[in-house]
């Protein structure tokens, strides 16, 4: 059985790895090969901040609350586990801060310790009234696809550098399944106009003072678009920058007045903090995420897509849960061919 | 008006808070710091600089806490400052554990922030304790405090002075008054053998990824991260004097830190240190009027801090400078003539 996955950030190679986990056993040969045109440090999630936190309301998409749930429950597992750090993943703790009370986060119980902020803790942000402190995880991007790509190396799959055109010729190259991890890219494979980039731009900056997360919320502007301030496990990542439909990878130094004016406004201690890099990326912007199978036809054989797209801003939020879920579609994909020579292996 | 000349013996952070606080609260006097030794050189650029305090068996609860309160709003104001880094002062949150379920709210609770007891999912990080509090605190780190502090005695005129005083008559006629911030010093300076060593061992190392400070209730583990590094201890070795390293004492810092905190399997660039903390049933916080062949010294003594010095400093230095006022008080005042 040959798989192909299709792009390299927190989806595609954690997808891959899931995949890999669950039915390499099971399904020999499990040819698994991972193909994209950008790997770390190059791909969107190397830009994302890297906090496990959902948007304010999930929208009611219980499908997704539940991904997101077990996206935490397997990060808080490993944890504990010595290789954390180089895995990016450690606990953190810090601040949500908002101009008027707002409703408890459906999330609060999945995050640790969840409290409302008290007034001498509010004294400290003087432009807000109401706010959260929690202990949540980081999981810095970098650190994260590094480490799977070290993990899906030791499993013997495969990474080729290439623009794939279609899937098409994916299928033509003889892949019986191909999992479409394309981000915010996708559309150039099959339109899709729901999906469009939210692009985002953060400076990362050397402060080894700064123990805790400040995230602003502008409930009239919307999110990402207040300032917000993310130790990372060495750099701490500022930003607030979310631009629907912008698809300018430069930098732009209107938006870096916009971040280093609202960070220092909150930290002043940010002032002569050293700037490490800047980026841009794009969040795959999507109503809901795409994870869900489709035959395509080319020639005389189906081939099976199985679409994991459109993770908006929280992808390395989701990103297991949805990884689980791609696997069971492709578990689905097995039993329907009876490729399984005995039960998938639940691990 | 002739300035009253104070000399501040000692420039740990006793020392150097102190010089502070009398420049800032007691008008009319000339301040100069003597010390043999200067920051990096000091304990206090040992200690981990956590403001968790340490209580004082013989000092009432609502001094200490009144201290501690001190401390901490003195503290805070400078995280919250241009000074912040400078200082190397800021927030930290994190957790204490313990191995058995506690009662006791600790006095300091309202006075660091968020104090709760913490939640069963965060009790199971710690499979080996069955209790905590969750709170966030404020850490400093001494070997930036410290020069900050002397910038800011020297800004307000004081000078510094380095050399080692072996008996306190020796800054007569030179001075009027002196404040004995000696530490452990105070032994031999002034003879005090209610104080003695306590020593600490800890390990500086890099971990960037480790966020939260972790103290076990007993207080001999504990994580705290600072700016430059994280701190991990500890020791208590009641009258040791040897300020060398002991290679078993730090392979078993690790190995309980490692406990608590698996992640620092992965720490590098460990250095081993030692500190002797100052240890005293109670901080010496009082007036003496020293008498010799006619002649007269008055002394106000601030030492004798243990494990808390950090935790109280600002608050105990703010009462040295009261007694010293009081002591400038008596200078200016004529001694009333001998009837006849």
């Amino acid at each position: 059985m040959r798989v192909v996955v299709i792009g390299a950030g927190v989806i595609g190679l954690s997808t891959a790895l899931c995949v890999h986990e669950r039915y390499h056993s099971v399904l020999q040969p499990l040819d698994l090969e991972v193909y994209a045109d950008r790997f770390t440090p190059l791909t969107n999630t190397d830009v994302a901040a890297g906090l496990w936190q959902p948007y304010l309301s999930d929208r009611g998409n219980q499908q997704e609350a539940h991904w997101n749930r077990q996206t935490f429950d397997y990060l808080l597992s490993h944890v504990h586990s010595p290789n954390a750090a180089s895995m990016g993943l450690a606990p953190i703790s810090g601040y949500n801060l908002f101009h008027e009370a707002v409703p408890d986060p459906s999330w609060k119980d999945i995050v640790l310790g969840f409290r409302k902020l008290t007034p001498r803790e509010l004294d400290m942000f003087p432009d807000y009234s109401y706010g959260w402190f929690n202990t949540s995880l980081t999981l810095e991007g970098r650190r994260y696809l590094q480490w799977l790509t070290e993990r899906l190396t030791e499993r013997g799959v495969r990474f080729f550098q290439q623009k794939v055109e279609s899937f098409e010729e994916v299928a033509r190259g003889g892949a019986d399944v191909i999992i479409n991890c394309t981000g915010v890219w996708a559309g150039a494979l099959q339109p899709d106009p729901l999906l469009q980039p939210g692009r985002g731009q953060i400076i990362k900056v050397d402060a080894p003072w700064i123990k805790h997360f400040v995230i602003t919320h502008d409930l009239d502007r919307g999110i990402y678009k207040s300032p917000y301030i993310i130790p990372g496990i060495q750099a701490v990542t500022l930003g607030g920058i979310f631009q629907l439909g912008n698809w300018s990878e430069v930098n732009n130094s209107e938006d870096h007045n916009t971040i280093w004016e609202g960070c220092c406004r909150l930290e002043p201690t940010l002032k002569d903090a050293k700037i490490v890099t800047e980026l841009t990326g794009f969040r795959p912007v999507r109503p809901q995420i795409r994870l869900e199978r489709e035959q395509l036809c080319f020639g005389s054989s189906d081939t099976e897509v199985i679409h994991n797209y459109g993770h908006g801003g929280y992808g390395l939020t989701i990103h297991w849960g949805c990884a689980l879920e791609a696997a069971k579609l492709f578990g689905q994909v097995l039993e329907e061919r009876k490729l399984l020579r005995m039960p998938p292996s639940h691990l | 008006m002739d300035p009253v000349r104070v000399a501040v013996v000692g420039a740990g952070v006793m020392g150097l808070s102190t010089a502070l606080c009398i420049s800032k609260l007691v008008p009319g006097c000339s301040i100069t710091v003597i010390s043999d030794k200067f920051s990096p050189e000091t304990t206090s650029d040992v200690a981990a600089g956590i403001l968790i305090p340490h209580v004082y068996p013989d000092t009432p609860t609502h001094k200490q806490k009144q201290w501690f309160r001190e401390t901490f709003d003195h503290l805070w104001a400078i995280a919250n400052s241009a000074d912040a880094r400078e200082a190397a002062v800021h927030l930290v949150s994190g957790w204490q554990v313990y191995r058995s379920i506690s009662t006791e709210v600790p006095f300091w609770a309202d006075v660091v922030l968020g104090f709760r007891k913490m939640t069963e999912a965060e009790l199971k990080k710690f499979p080996q304790h069955v209790f905590g509090h969750a709170f966030t605190t404020l850490k400093l780190e001494g070997s930036a405090y410290l020069p900050w502090l002397e910038k800011r005695v020297k800004e307000s005129g004081a000078v510094t002075l380095t050399r080692r005083i072996e008996d306190l008559w020796e800054l007569q006629p030179s001075f009027d008054i002196v404040v004995n911030c000696t530490g452990l010093g105070s032994r031999q300076l002034v003879g005090d053998l209610e104080i003695y060593p306590v020593k600490g061992q800890l390990l500086k190392v890099q971990a960037p990824w480790v966020k939260h400070f972790i103290r076990d209730g007993s207080g001999l583990t504990y994580i705290f991260p600072g700016v430059s590094n994280v701190i991990l201890g500890g020791s208590r070795q009641s009258g040791d004097w040897n300020l060398t390293p002991d290679a078993e004492i730090s392979r078993d810092i690790l190995s309980r830190c490692c406990a608590l905190e698996p992640s620092l399997h992965g720490a590098w660039d460990i250095k081993e240190t030692v500190g002797l903390r100052p240890y005293r049933a109670g901080v010496r916080l009082q007036k003496e009027l020293l008498a010799r062949d006619g002649r007269r010294l008055p002394v106000v003594h601030h030492y004798g801090h243990g494990s808390g010095g950090f935790s109280m400093h600002w608050g105990t230095a703010l009462e040295a400078a009261r007694l010293l006022n009081e002591c400038v008080q008596a200078l200016r005042t004529p001694a009333p003539k001998p009837k006849i």
